[in-house]
């Protein structure tokens, strides 16, 4: 990889919007963005005419959602770009924004997700690619299959691997955004058996809703007068695909580890400098994988660490204080930049009764169908 | 019961896979004419497994368990566990054949 552009001309987070994660409902996908790209318009003190380009990261909508969602503000001709990535669609809207603004073409830039749960088309399904399965291997129960693998080499046990869903669940509890908003108890979590010892509550919902970040230059910082106390900056950008692994390898763990490797090298930090992370908990195993895979831990340590509460809001590191995907929920489009809408709240110490005491440094982590990687390292102003 | 499944191997880098890879070599890029076929026994040993409790099929009856197998030829795949066999673990031997495309598997006693 060539020279990080972050570095060059720094990117920072000025505004933030969501609309609330939630189940397969009739309202339009144009009303679930629109409210999130409102939302973050008002919390960044900025006009529409002001952004100078936008990306929108959607899964399954189809062609063409952007224009037609945005032209409702107001058509100004800004530049459109639509972003599919699979589960990463959101983080690589943001990924390409944050290029845009340090490439200097712009100055203010919207990345926006957005999505309904409904026209699933998998490429990789029709790719001519063929496998022994028949359609009898999920996603929950590849990772049913790596939480056995990995309780097996390390002696963790179930109940350990569900205290990530005890603890998103709860932290998705006193999050208004959240599809799932209750706490649930570790008896509950390890009821209703979907696959291996993946239940129910240790799957995420897959619904519908959005997420906006918009992200401005120093030079629009200045212009426009926003108090650079509200806009961390993002530290580096970095977007990884699965390698050839040997067979047998955890294929999204080592993708994590090779991507946000490069991700802490660009931005100068260390794994263990870290106060707040936003995770791919899709399946409550990923995130004690992915915790591990980054090295904020050594291997087979998570699942104690969870025990202790290390990974809770006010321990060592807040691990998923929106919820992460198990509660707050993977509407696909919106996941990866409401994960960079909750680090930014975090780090501007807006984020209530959920907030990570002294939270300066941060981190959002995505993974899609593929499989790709994005990672995002973010600092509070200094 | 056992198989045999069919395969390619790159001549250039070695890798194994199977079903016969129709493009070209997912590690070095070789082209599809360049790769051997090989035939690979159905047999290995269990890397992970999992009793699926929810389907959203109605075949195969819930539950069934698939199995994660590291073929002794190489290349990791995922089957599932014939209804009469003997429970399988971690490391334990089992063997295969391919019925409907599916690759059922059971333990090696
Ligand atoms: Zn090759």
């Amino acid at each position: 990889m060539g020279r990080n552009p972050l570095a060059d001309r720094p990117v920072h987070v000025v505004g933030i919007g969501l609309h609330r994660y939630q189940p397969a409902s009739p309202t339009p996908f144009v009303e679930l963005g629109l409210t999130a790209v409102r939302g973050a318009l008002a919390d960044s003190g900025l006009r529409w005419p002001d952004v100078e380009a936008a990306f929108v990261g959607s899964a399954l909508l189809g062609m063409a959602p952007g224009r037609v969602m945005l032209s409702r503000l107001g058509a100004t001709g800004l530049a459109i770009q639509q972003v599919e990535n699979a589960s990463a669609s959101g983080s690589t809207a943001v990924a390409l924004a944050a290029l845009e603004v340090a490439s200097g073409r712009s100055d203010v830039v919207l990345a926006v997700g957005v999505d309904k749960a409904e026209g699933w088309r998998i490429a990789p399904n029709s790719a001519g690619l063929g496998n022994y399965e028949a359609g009898t291997v999920v996603p929950f129960t590849h990772f049913a299959l790596l939480a056995e693998d990995y309780r097996q080499r390390y002696g963790t046990t179930a109940e350990q691997v569900a205290r990530v869903a005890v603890k998103n669940h709860a932290n998705g509890a006193r999050n208004p955004y959240a599809q799932r908003q209750k706490v649930r108890s570790l008896p509950e979590v390890l009821a209703d058996p979907i696959s291996g010892s993946m239940t129910r509550l240790q799957c995420c919902p897959v619904g519908e809703g959005a997420a906006a970040v918009i992200l401005a230059s120093d030079e629009a910082l200045a212009r426009f007068g926003i108090d650079p106390r509200r806009a961390p900056r993002i530290l580096s950008s970095v977007t990884r695909s699965e390698a050839a692994y040997p067979p047998g390898t955890p294929i999204d763990a080592t993708l994590t580890a090779h991507t946000t490797k490069l991700a802490f090298d660009d931005a100068g930090v260390a794994p263990t400098d870290l106060d707040v992370i936003e995770v791919h908990d899709a399946f409550s195993i990923e995130e004690l994988l992915y915790l591990e895979a980054m090295g904020f831990c050594g291997p087979g340590e998570a699942g104690p660490l969870i025990e202790q509460g290390a990974f809770d809001i006010g321990g060592r590191c807040a691990v998923s204080p929106s919820g992460g995907l198990l509660a707050m929920g993977h509407p696909l489009g919106p996941t990866g930049v409401g994960q960079v809408a909750e680090v930014t709240r975090q780090l501007r110490g807006e984020a209530g009764d959920r907030q990570q005491p002294n939270a300066r440094l941060g981190l959002t982590h995505m993974v899609g169908i593929g499989a790709v990687c994005v990672v995002h390292v973010l600092a509070a102003s200094t | 019961m056992s198989a045999v499944l069919h395969g390619t191997r790159c001549p250039a880098c070695g890798r194994v896979a199977t079903p016969p890879e129709p493009y070209g070599c997912e590690q070095c890029g070789a082209l599809v004419g360049t790769l051997e076929p090989v035939e690979l026994p159905a047999a290995g040993v269990v890397h992970a497994t999992a009793t699926v409790h929810r389907h959203h099929r109605p075949e195969p009856a819930t539950p069934f368990t698939v199995v994660e197998v590291v073929l002794d030829d190489g290349p990791a795949l995922k089957g599932v566990l014939v209804a009469g066999s003997d429970p399988v673990a971690i490391g334990d031997r089992v063997r295969g054949e391919l019925q409907d495309g599916r690759l059922m598997l059971e333990k090696v006693s």
